[in-house]
């Protein structure tokens, strides 16, 4: 037994062994990355339009801009409709579709409207909206409010509009949104941001309210202030950064959530001279649902792995056994107290088990890099079905790769072996959600008629021949569904899909090449 | 102490036996030289008897424990030199070493002297941190040779271990084998240098395709064949032939003449005498002795 754990011990460290765990660990986690990046949320568009001027003379802007990023868009269409007169506008850089209109009347200002197609043509995806006309005023912080004006006095209303959106590129947070109205004024003023973690433990939700101010007196002091159902002291609020007002900008958060477990927060906005002028109430961390943490993974990750893993466990295979025994290293081995069969099986054990522990820590890696991006880890139950499949490809890739080392005495017939098991068991036999090229050797055999049940059967088949196959058959178990186009619509039974018998057949798929190495090399030279 | 009997490998079906049923010991404190021709089963007996390959049929006993039956128990005593050494790549003498003592179970801190002190011995002190891969056949040779004895093995199964070897390892490895076989240690030695193995081996075993055609002890090798005399003369003709025939057998080669068999040594002084008395010229003459070499080639009918 110490002789065995010396082998393996010395197979595990050898540089080769150290480089193939190297890149099985880091390409999922690199296909992890890269598929984050292809979640997408619906990319909504809003839109704002006001108009300025008086007499026959108006200002009309259209702003629009990214309700889901906050960014302003560039170069759309925007249908502006007055007194029966259409105009095609265009925004600019800043998100801003402009026009001065002359000979027009205030009633027919206020009663034109805009009209913005998100898919050009498609008037189901419009957005409208009418064009308000808004009052002069100087106050760079609030505008005078519509709805109280002329009753009881002034009140006011704030200019900023304070929202939650997704961050581009930072799918596991959100940001704060601050969209502000600029009519009137040549200038942008500048804002700070204080913010508190929500100590009452009571869930933040999403929300916003408008902060009405009487003459826009509230100041930052010893002020318990009740905000949404939240007691908090403003005092006790911490300074966040001081923004420069822009028609929209968006304000990530993220440094906020280093190193805490904190994820709820309330944010307040204060003018210059601490007046506050808006707050939002926010739960930095946005968690994607585990079902499409789940898809991503099956349908990215998986595939990448059983398309390298196969490969690199036959590498191993053969740097750790079949060179050793061509060029004659082995026997410096063999000679030694230990017996063939221990010889094979310690190097075997240690080729598999350094595969075996990358693709762990691989499945691992990913599991922690999908919960940093998007919120979730891979569920449990698809990282111990994926294991399965991946000891199955890594024992039945190395095992078949160990037999060929035990009855081949040339290096290249057992690199011919490893190419020739790789193509066609691995890539061009797995790959038949290509079957419109013919070199896959699927394709020959898929015969039946797509997305039958003699279809989806030939399919489970096809899987449960090679060792590649194990992945499609625990993510058919997993997505319920067969292939990439194919929806199950039969009872997993009739198409020979049922856990205990994916699990069997894997582990003949584990232990018959095993056995056959050892027997061969253990009673022939 | 290692015991082989009727011992037979064929590599595979369609092949003839590499090795036909042989059977020979090496006992403690003996050196056996095996020789033989390329293909005579030389270094597939060598390779069997350390456990390395394994035997179509027959049975080698090392230290009377079954080599096949019982590996791990008869590697214990096995110290084995191939033909040609081959080390993993990229991994320094010192290592290999450390790695190969592993498996006799030897305390990390002993093997290490102990591996220093086997390097020293073969010359490798100054080489222990180069990767093997990168040393001269020679070397490999000698680090062999080194990790062969890192267990201090009584069997020793050294394959043409003096090939490769400049002079001066060559009179280390054979200082070294008479120290071995002072110690008791069974030495199985097959090379190519027949002249040395007369003048170092216990016995002589000769191989020739697959079997074993003749059995040479120490005494045996030493009084090999008979004395002849080469001379040249200044004309050579068939009167001289009938003349020379009468000593022993004549070859005649140009101007050369050698007689060989020549039984009595007295007749050795009376040949340039009676090749003068008759009118010939002798421009050079000199004695040889029958080598084992030349018993060797003589015995596979491969006459020089």
């Amino acid at each position: 037994m110490r002789q065995i754990l010396h082998e393996i011990r010395r197979a595990l460290l050898a540089k080769t062994t150290i480089l193939i765990i190297i890149v099985i660990i880091l390409i999922p986690a690199l296909v992890v990355a890269t598929s984050i990046s292809s979640v997408n949320y619906a990319n909504s568009v809003k839109a704002e339009g006001y108009a300025e001027g008086q007499n026959l003379t108006f200002t009309i802007s259209v702003y629009v801009y990214s309700g889901t990023y906050g960014t302003p868009t560039f170069g759309e269409t925007v249908n502006l409709s007055v007194a029966n007169h259409n105009y095609l506008l265009t925004t600019d850089v800043a998100g801003y579709a402009n026009v001065t209109l002359q000979s027009y009347n205030a009633s027919e200002i206020g009663n034109s409207s805009y009209t913005y197609d998100q898919v050009p043509g498609d008037s189901s995806t419009s957005l409208q909206g009418r064009i308000t006309i808004l009052k002069p005023e100087e106050n760079p912080y609030f505008l005078i409010s519509r709805s109280f004006y002329g009753q009881n006095g002034t009140l006011y209303t704030s200019r900023y509009g304070i929202n939650r959106v997704p961050i581009n590129n930072e799918p596991r947070i959100y940001g704060i949104l601050v969209t502000y109205q600029p009519s009137n004024l040549s200038s942008f003023p500048n804002i700070s941001m204080y913010y508190i973690t929500d100590k009452s433990g009571i869930p933040v939700v999403e929300g916003i309210r408008y902060n009405v101010c009487e003459s826009g007196i509230t100041y930052i002091n010893n002020f318990s202030s009740q905000q949404g159902g939240y007691n908090y002291n403003e005092s006790e609020m911490k300074y966040f950064g001081t923004f420069k007002s822009h028609e929209s900008m968006v304000i990530t958060p993220v440094n906020l959530t280093v190193n805490t477990n904190t994820s709820d927060y309330i944010f307040e906005f204060f003018s210059s001279n601490g007046t506050e002028v808006g707050w939002i109430a926010l739960n930095l961390t946005r968690t994607t649902s585990p079902d499409v943490v789940n898809s991503l993974f099956f349908t990215s990750e998986l595939p990448m792995l059983s398309l390298f893993v196969p490969l690199l466990a036959m590498l191993s295979a053969f740097f750790v056994f079949g060179r050793d025994r061509v060029t004659g290293v082995l026997s410096t081995v063999i000679v030694r107290p230990i017996s063939r069969r221990s010889v094979i099986l310690s190097r075997y054990l240690a080729s598999v088990g350094a595969v075996f522990v990358a693709s762990l820590a691989s499945l691992g890696l990913s599991s922690i890099l999908f919960h940093y991006l998007l919120g979730t880890y891979i569920p449990l139950s698809s990282i111990l079905l994926s294991l399965w499949a991946l000891s199955v490809m890594i024992c039945g890739f190395s095992g078949l790769i160990f037999f060929a080392s035990s009855i081949m005495n040339s290096i290249g017939k057992i690199i011919a072996t490893v190419m020739l098991a790789f193509f066609f068991l691995d890539f061009f036999w797995t790959f038949y959600a290509l079957p419109a090229i013919p070199i896959f050797v699927s394709t020959y055999l898929l015969n039946q008629s797509y997305g039958t049940l003699e279809y989806l059967r030939t399919q489970a088949i096809l899987d449960y021949i090679t060792p590649s196959g194990y992945t499609n058959l625990i993510t058919y178990l997993q997505q319920h569904n067969v292939s990439t186009f194919v929806l199950a619509s039969y009872p997993v039974s009739e198409i020979y899909l049922t856990l205990p018998l994916v699990l069997a057949a894997g582990l003949l798929w584990i232990l018959l090449p095993l056995l056959a190495s050892l027997i061969s090399f253990s009673r022939h030279d | 102490m290692i015991i082989i009997e009727e011992l037979k490998k064929k590599y595979n079906r369609q092949s003839k036996f590499a090795v036909d049923g042989i059977s020979f010991s090496v006992n403690n404190g003996e050196i056996l030289g095996l020789v033989g021709l390329n293909g005579a089963g030389k270094t597939t007996t060598i390779n069997v008897s350390c456990g390395v390959i394994l035997p179509s049929g027959g049975r080698i006993l090392i230290d009377d424990v079954d080599i096949v039956a019982e590996k791990s128990k008869a590697s214990r005593e096995i110290g084995w030199v191939s033909e040609f050494p081959n080390f993993e790549p990229n991994t320094k003498a010192i290592h290999l070493m450390l790695y190969f003592s592993g498996f006799y179970k030897i305390p990390r801190k002993e093997a290490f002297i102990r591996s220093m002190d086997l390097l020293r011995t073969v010359g490798l002190e100054e080489d222990a941190y180069r990767p093997a891969s990168a040393y001269s056949q020679g070397m490999k040779k000698r680090l062999a040779l080194a990790s062969a004895l890192i267990s201090g093995p009584r069997n020793l199964l050294l394959d043409e271990i003096l090939n490769g070897l400049d002079p001066s390892g060559i009179n280390l490895i054979r200082k070294l084998m008479l120290e071995w076989k002072k110690q008791g240690k069974a030495i199985l030695l097959s090379t190519h240098l027949l002249g040395i193995l007369e003048n170092l081996a216990d016995r002589v075993v000769i191989m020739h395709h697959g079997k074993i055609i003749k059995t040479l002890a120490n005494e045996e090798m030493k009084s090999l064949g008979s004395t002849g005399i080469r001379i040249r003369v200044d004309h050579v003709d068939k009167s001289l032939e009938v003349i020379l025939s009468k000593y022993g057998n004549v070859r005649i080669d140009g101007q050369n003449v050698t007689i060989t068999n020549i039984s009595d040594e007295q007749d050795m002084e009376n040949i340039s005498s009676d090749i003068s008395a008759n009118g010939y010229r002798i421009s050079h003459l000199d004695l040889e002795k029958t080598s084992l070499e030349d018993y060797f080639l003589n015995l596979i009918g491969e006459v020089p």
